[in-house]
């Protein structure tokens, strides 16, 4: 399972999905689908090197047993080089981890508080915005939907 | 000659003493170990984010950015970590000291002003001469360290950016071990600028090289932070732990001296009681 092995096997990429607060996920993978800030992306072998800002959204990886792994991941940065996948993310949940009814409950709570605009400040509206687009991201990984 | 009931008085109030330091040896060790995990955990991805940081810096034109270069000017900014608690040794001392010392000889020349993080350091530095622009206290009381280092780090690079200081350092202790900790001194802003590299590969930035760069120069100096603050909190566990330790075994030292001279006056006074009946009865 070493670095060498993983990178010397074609179409085998090496995973490392990190956050500040978590041990670092670290999968072999023949597929990667990425929540770009421009749009999402996949990642097959041999992909050119490629540094993209991340955005909130559902990042899928598909293991070379062919299993699927789906993880919420809010802003960071996925960096793509020699067949090696470097996912700095500010906070990544896998979808086993994810609390469906907490993310349902913080979904309603974003919707509400949108809904409730008008006489409220700019910034708040950003922020409800942001944890609404959290809460459907971890409900989509959570149900394995990428997008 | 303290009486006997002097001395058994202090006998119990060194023991409840010795029983706060003994407890708080525990909730050290156990907060100690909550801290531990949480700063190896950060580590990596401070110092992954930072290897990212400067593999695109390098990719880019010289002066790319404005968070990056050497410092322009004399105008410095210390940036010096304390604790919010007390009894934790040297922890605070050894930090303010240095300060102190940095302020009289390396940046004798410069125009230092202090930010202090942490309410011991607000309150020794205070009375020292020198000018404090910034301070932060109870940080990390909400349990929110990366929120709390994007705040100090967001007010420090508006500072910056409008001319406020030329450079910012940061003084800190480096978590080593529960009983050891590294004073380390370290630049936070202007970020240096890696020389540039023979391009081998060039990425494919998404959206643009800029954007890319600026988010993660900033982003670098957020994780950085966090990781100064829970490096600085690990420390202090440590150096509470280890200060309790020391304070118990002295309880412990103190309490066997005092015992051996209660025990000493009590024989003292049984004897010279014994000896009162005899000489009485002799003269019977």
């Amino acid at each position: 399972m070493s670095q060498e092995a993983a990178g010397s096997v074609p179409g085998v990429m090496r995973l490392e999905l990190t956050t500040p607060d978590r041990r670092a996920v670290e999968l072999e993978v023949t597929e990667v689908i990425v929540p770009g800030s421009e749009g999402v992306f996949t990642v097959l072998y041999d992909h050119t090197p490629l540094l993209s800002i991340l955005d909130v959204g559902v990042l899928y990886a598909g293991d070379v047993q062919g299993q699927g792994h789906f993880f919420a991941v809010h802003g960071g940065f996925a960096e793509i080089s020699d067949n090696n996948i470097l996912v700095m993310a500010q906070a990544a949940e896998e979808s086993a981890e994810i609390e469906l009814e907490r993310a349902e409950s913080a979904r309603e709570r974003a919707e509400r508080r949108l809904n409730a605009r008008g006489e409220s400040e700019d910034i708040d509206l950003a922020r409800a915005e942001l944890a609404l687009r959290r809460a459907v991201s971890r409900i989509q990984a959570h149900g394995h939907v990428v997008f | 000659m303290p009486s006997l009931r002097d001395i058994k008085r202090r006998i119990s109030s060194v023991k409840s003493t010795q029983k706060i330091t003994r407890a708080m040896k525990m909730v050290s060790a156990a907060k100690l170990r909550r801290a531990q995990e949480s700063i190896e955990r950060a580590r990596p991805y401070a110092y992954h984010l930072r290897d990212m940081a400067a593999r695109v810096a390098e990719r880019t034109p010289g002066s790319a950015h404005q968070l990056l270069g050497a410092p322009k000017g004399d105008r410095v900014a210390l940036i010096v970590l304390t604790s919010d608690r007390g009894l934790c040794g040297g922890f605070n001392a050894t930090v303010i000291n240095e300060a102190m010392r940095l302020l009289r000889t390396d940046l004798k020349d410069k125009d230092v002003t202090l930010t202090v993080i942490g309410r011991k350091g607000v309150e020794a530095l205070r009375r020292r001469p020198c000018t404090i622009s910034r301070t932060y206290v109870r940080v990390l009381d909400d349990g929110r360290p990366l929120r709390a280092a994007t705040d100090i780090v967001e007010d420090h690079i508006q500072a910056f950016l409008e001319g406020e200081f030329d450079e910012a350092l940061c003084l800190y202790n480096e978590f080593k071990s529960a009983i050891s900790q590294k004073l380390t001194l370290e630049r936070v802003l202007p970020i240096e600028q890696p020389s540039q590299s023979e391009v081998v590969v060039d990425y494919l930035y998404e959206p643009s090289q800029e954007a890319v760069l600026g988010e993660l120069l900033r982003r670098n100096l957020h994780v950085q932070m966090h990781r100064i603050l829970l490096e600085s909190a690990a420390s202090e566990y440590g150096a509470r732990m280890t200060a309790m330790e020391a304070a118990t075994n002295n309880a412990s030292d103190v309490i066997d001296r005092l015992t051996l001279a209660y025990n000493r006056a009590r024989q003292t006074a049984i004897t010279s009681e014994v000896i009162e009946i005899v000489s009485g009865a002799e003269a019977l």
